[in-house]
C-alpha cells in the first residue's frame, strides 16, 4: 500500500441467502481521488457501498481506512472513520429544518439537554458557504429543490470531518443544471483532499469527472482503469462481457408511407406547436435534455396529461382522445418511464397486469374468464421471454428487466397500433435490454408503429430509424440515417 | 397474505390444487374457527347445539352484511369508519319516518337507504375530488352521522310494533322454524358478493385501484369512479343492515351500530384484507366475523366476564396480523433463496 492510499477493501465476500454478491472483491482508493464505480444492475455496487459505509457487514474480508483495519458495525462507526454516504434516494426528515438534517447525527452528542437553534443554524450557515451555495438553514427542508435538499445531504455527509464520500447514482433524479452544480461540488471536495466513490451507470459522468474507475460483474472486480487512457466502449464491454456491436438489431430497411400524425401540439408550458409524423416499420426516437419536454408531450398525445390544442390523425382519420382510456381505444399506449408506481400493479399477478388494459377481451359478458386470462397471460409472457415461476406470481418480485417485458406484454394485449416508450430500458440489465431492443424492432417490422424516448444517446442511436431533437418543448431538429450521431444529437438538442 | 383474487389463480399453477388450498388465508382462519368450535364442544356440553347455531347467525347477520361493504373499502384501498353510525341512523329516520310522518315503513325504509346511499356518496366526494384521506372523512362522517341520529330522534328509543306486521316478521322469523331470516339473508349476498369480487370484471376494477391508483390510472382505469362506486357500496349496505337491525328488534336505539365499524375492520383484516389494498376476500372476511362472534359467545358461555370480551378479540386481531407478517417474510426469504 502507498502513501496516498486512504482506504483499502481486501479480499470482501458477501453472501445473502442464495447469492454469492460478492465474492473476493479488492479496491484501492487515493487521497483526493474521484473514483467511478461502474457494473450492470445486481453486479454488486450497492452491495459493496453498504459494507464501506457500515450499513452492511461483510462475511469476510477487509477494510482498512488510512492503514489501519478497521470493522464496523454499523454507519456511525463508519462515519466516526471518516466515511459518509449520499443515498441515491433522498433520505432526509422533510418537516425539519435544514440545520437540524446537518447535525441530526451530531445532535445527541450535545452536552445540553435543550436545541440551541441559533449555533445550529450558524453552524450551517458556514458549512454551507464553503460550497458557495444560497439555502437558508432555518427553512424547512421540503421547500428545498431536489438539487438543494442533495446538496444539504453532501454538507451533511461531510459536516462530521469526512475524508471519503460515496455518491450512489447522484444525478437520478436532477436535472442537466442540478447535476453541473453537483459536479462542480464534488471536484470542490477533491480540491480539499476529499476522496469520492462514484457510482453510476451513466458513462458521460464518468468520464466527466473521475479519475479512476473499476468495474464489477457478477460480484467480481473486473478491473480498475485510468478513465483518461480508456474508451466508453472499452469500460462497457468489461462491464457487459462481450463486444457492443451484437447489442443493437440492424434497422429497418424499407421504412413506409406515414400513417400517423399529430399536428400542432402545445400544452403551454412544456411544448409549443409540435407537429411529427410516423411511418410504418420505423421507429422514431425523441430525444432531448431532461425536462425538455419529451415525455410531457407523449403523455399528452396519449391523452393521460391534458392539452391546450393538437390534433393526431391515424390512417387519416382524424382521432379524437381526451383521456387515457380514448387512446387505449384506438390501439395508442404510452409505457411509462416510471414502471414501480405507474407501470404496474406489484402486489398483483403477472396474469393480472397483462389483462388489465381490456378487461372484455378476458372475460364472458359480466365475468371474468380465468381460463382465456390464463391463455392470454401464457400467450404473451412466452412471447415476451418474461422468466418467472409462473404467471401467478407477483410483478414486485420479478427483476426491473422482467418487470419491464411484463409491461410490454400489458401493452401488446391489445393488439396497438403505435406504442410510445419512454425510458424503455431503465434499470433493466443487459441481457433484458437486447431482448428488449430485438423485440421493438419485430414490432416495427410487424407495422406497430414506435416512438421511443430516451436519456441514453448510444440507444437512441443505435435502435433509431430517425429522431426528433426537442429543446425546451420545440422540435430543433431531425436527423437520419447516416446523420444520427452523438454529436448531431447534443448539437440539437442544446438549441444550435 | 393471499387474497381472493389470487384464490381463483390455485388451480392454475403447478402447485397442487390442495397445497394451494392449504395456504390459502381462508383455510387458516377455518382450521382456527374449527379448533375454537372442537375445543368449545368439549369443554362445555351446551356449546354444540343448534341453539348456538341459530345465535351466531343472528349476531353476524347484520355485522357479516357490512362487512362486505368493508371488504371492498379495504381493498380499495382504503375503509369506512362511519359504517356503524349509517346503520343505526338509517334505523333511527325509518322509525322516525313511520311514527313522525306517518309513511309506510316500506316507503320509509326505501327513503332511509336513499339517504345512507347519500352519506356514501358525500364520502366518495370528499374523498375522490378533494382527495382528502378515507380515514379523516370517515372518521367526521361518523361523528356527524352519529350526531344526526340524536338529532333525529332527541336521543330516545322509538317503538315501530305498530308498523306492518310482515315487515317485522322477516326480522324475527325463521326458515322451516329454525334458521333466521336475517341469517339467510346475510349468507345469500356474502355468496353472492363472494363470487362478484373473484369473477366480475367490475370488482376486478376495485383491486387494480387499491393496489396502485397510479398504475390503474394508467391504464385506462377511472380510479375516481371506482372509488366513488365502493363508498356508496358500502354505506348502502349499512343502510340495508340499519332496516334489517329495525324488523329484528323493533325498535331504534340511538346507540344501534355503536363499534360495527372497528369490529367489521378487525374480521376484515383477519380474513386477509390488507390495509394497503389491492387483497382480501368476502369469504375471508365473514369467516373473520363468524370467529369474533364465536369467540365471544363461547366466553359468554364459559362464564368469562364480558369486560375480557374485547380484550380478547384484540388480541386475536394482532396475533393474527402478527403471525400474518411472518409468514410473508418467510416467503419472501424463500423466493429469495429460491432465485
Amino acid at each position: 500500500m502507498t502513501e496516498d492510499t486512504i482506504l483499502e477493501v481486501r479480499n470482501i465476500v458477501k453472501l445473502f441467502p442464495g447469492v454469492r454478491a460478492l465474492s473476493d472483491f479488492s479496491l484501492e482508493l487515493k487521497r483526493g481521488e474521484i473514483h467511478g464505480i461502474v457494473g450492470e444492475n445486481g453486479a454488486g455496487k450497492s452491495t459493496l457501498m453498504n459494507i464501506i459505509s457500515g450499513n452492511m457487514a461483510p462475511n469476510e474480508g477487509e477494510i482498512l481506512v488510512e492503514g489501519n483495519m478497521v470493522s464496523f458495525e454499523n454507519s456511525r462507526d463508519a462515519q466516526n472513520c471518516g466515511i459518509s454516504i449520499v443515498h441515491q434516494e433522498l433520505m432526509n426528515c422533510p418537516h425539519v429544518s435544514v440545520a437540524e438534517n446537518i447535525f441530526m447525527s451530531t445532535i445527541d452528542s450535545s452536552k445540553s439537554k435543550f436545541m440551541n437553534y441559533k449555533k445550529l443554524c450558524k453552524d450551517a450557515a458556514d458549512l454551507l458557504e464553503v460550497f458557495d451555495v444560497h439555502i437558508d438553514p432555518r427553512q424547512t427542508m421540503k421547500n428545498l429543490s431536489v438539487s438543494d435538499q442533495q446538496i444539504v445531504e453532501i454538507v451533511k455527509a461531510i459536516s462530521n470531518d469526512s475524508k471519503i464520500v460515496i455518491f450512489d447514482e447522484p444525478t437520478a433524479s436532477l436535472t442537466e443544471q442540478e447535476t453541473t452544480q453537483l459536479f462542480r461540488i464534488i471536484h470542490d471536495l477533491k480540491k480539499r483532499g476529499i476522496s469520492t466513490l462514484y457510482i453510476s451507470h451513466r458513462m458521460e459522468e464518468i468520464f466527466l469527472n473521475c479519475d479512476r474507475v473499476t468495474v464489477l460483474k457478477d460480484g467480481k472486480f473486473v478491473d480498475t482503469l485510468i478513465v483518461a487512457e480508456t474508451s466508453r466502449d472499452q469500460i462497457i464491454s468489461k462491464m457487459v462481457g462481450r463486444d457492443l456491436s451484437d447489442f443493437y438489431p440492424p434497422k429497418s430497411g424499407d421504412v413506409g408511407d406515414a400513417f400517423f400524425e399529430v399536428k400542432d401540439f402545445s400544452n403551454g408550458k412544456f411544448f409549443h406547436g409540435i407537429s411529427f409524423s410516423l411511418k410504418k416499420g420505423e421507429i422514431l426516437g425523441l430525444s432531448g435534455l431532461v425536462g425538455s419536454g419529451r415525455t410531457e408531450l407523449a403523455r399528452a398525445i396519449c391523452g393521460v396529461d391534458q392539452s391546450e390544442s393538437g390534433t393526431i390523425y391515424l390512417n387519416g382519420e382524424q382521432l379524437v382522445i381526451n383521456n387515457y382510456r380514448d387512446a387505449i381505444k384506438h390501439g395508442i399506449v404510452y409505457l411509462t418511464e416510471d414502471r414501480k408506481t405507474e407501470g404496474l400493479m406489484l402486489n398483483m399477478s403477472i396474469m393480472q397486469n397483462i389483462s388489465v388494459l381490456d378487461l372484455d377481451q378476458v372475460s364472458n359478458g359480466f365475468f371474468m374468464s380465468y381460463d382465456k386470462e390464463k391463455k392470454q397471460a401464457q400467450t404473451l409472457s412466452s412471447e415476451m421471454n418474461v422468466k418467472s415461476t409462473s404467471i401467478a406470481q407477483k410483478t414486485g418480485t420479478l427483476s426491473g428487466g422482467n418487470q419491464q417485458k411484463v409491461l410490454i406484454a400489458k401493452s401488446l394485449s391489445i393488439s396497438p397500433k403505435i406504442i410510445f416508450m419512454d425510458e424503455p430500458t431503465r434499470g433493466v440489465d443487459v441481457g433484458a435490454r437486447v431482448e428488449i431492443y430485438n423485440k421493438l424492432r419485430e414490432l416495427a417490422d410487424k407495422g406497430i408503429g414506435i416512438v421511443m424516448i430516451s436519456s441514453e444517446l448510444p440507444e437512441i442511436i443505435g435502435m433509431c430509424d430517425r429522431v426528433l431533437v426537442v429543446h425546451e418543448g420545440k422540435i430543433n431538429g431531425e436527423v437520419c440515417g447516416v446523420d444520427i450521431a452523438e454529436e448531431t444529437i447534443i448539437h440539437k438538442a442544446s438549441g444550435y | 397474505m393471499l387474497g381472493s383474487v389470487d384464490t381463483t389463480l390455485a388451480k392454475g399453477s403447478s402447485v397442487s390444487g390442495w397445497k394451494k388450498i392449504t395456504q390459502m388465508r381462508e383455510f387458516s382462519i377455518l382450521m382456527f374457527l374449527i379448533g375454537v368450535i372442537v375445543v368449545m364442544s368439549i369443554v362445555t356440553p351446551n356449546f354444540a347445539k343448534i341453539d348456538t347455531l341459530v345465535n351466531v347467525l343472528y349476531n353476524i347477520s347484520t355485522d357479516g352484511i357490512i362487512v362486505i361493504g368493508m371488504t371492498a373499502a379495504l381493498i380499495c384501498g382504503g375503509f369506512d369508519l362511519s359504517v356503524g353510525a349509517i346503520l343505526g341512523f338509517t334505523c333511527a329516520t325509518t322509525a322516525q319516518l313511520f311514527l313522525k310522518f306517518h309513511l309506510n315503513i316500506w316507503v320509509a325504509a326505501l327513503l332511509s337507504i336513499a339517504i345512507a346511499i347519500g352519506i356514501g356518496a358525500a364520502n366518495g366526494f370528499f374523498i375522490t375530488k378533494l382527495k382528502l384521506s378515507s380515514f379523516i372523512t370517515t372518521l367526521a362522517m361518523m361523528g356527524i352521522v352519529r350526531g344526526a341520529i340524536y338529532v333525529v330522534t332527541k336521543g330516545v328509543t322509538l317503538s315501530v310494533k305498530a308498523a306492518d306486521p310482515t315487515f317485522l316478521a322477516i326480522g324475527k322469523g325463521k326458515l322451516f322454524g329454525v334458521i333466521p331470516n336475517l341469517g339467510i339473508i346475510c349468507i345469500i349476498l356474502v355468496i353472492v358478493f363472494d363470487i362478484l369480487m373473484r369473477r366480475s370484471k367490475l370488482f376486478r376494477k376495485v383491486y387494480y385501484s387499491g393496489s396502485s391508483e397510479k398504475a390503474a390510472r394508467m391504464s385506462g382505469i377511472n380510479t375516481t369512479k371506482v372509488t366513488f362506486g365502493v363508498f356508496v357500496f358500502t354505506a348502502g349496505l349499512a343502510g340495508v343492515c340499519g332496516v334489517l337491525s329495525l324488523m329484528r328488534f323493533s325498535m331504534s336505539a340511538p346507540t344501534l351500530g355503536t363499534g360495527t365499524e372497528m369490529l367489521v375492520i378487525s374480521a376484515a383484516v383477519i380474513g386477509g384484507c390488507s390495509l394497503n389494498g389491492g387483497e382480501g376476500s368476502v369469504l375471508g372476511a365473514i369467516l373473520g366475523v363468524i370467529l369474533l362472534t364465536i369467540v365471544s359467545s363461547s366466553m359468554t358461555l364459559l362464564h368469562v366476564s364480558t369486560f375480557w370480551q374485547q380484550l380478547v378479540t384484540s388480541l386475536i386481531l394482532l396475533i393474527a396480523v402478527s403471525v400474518d407478517s411472518i409468514s410473508e417474510k418467510a416467503k419472501a426469504k424463500k423466493l429469495m433463496l429460491g432465485s
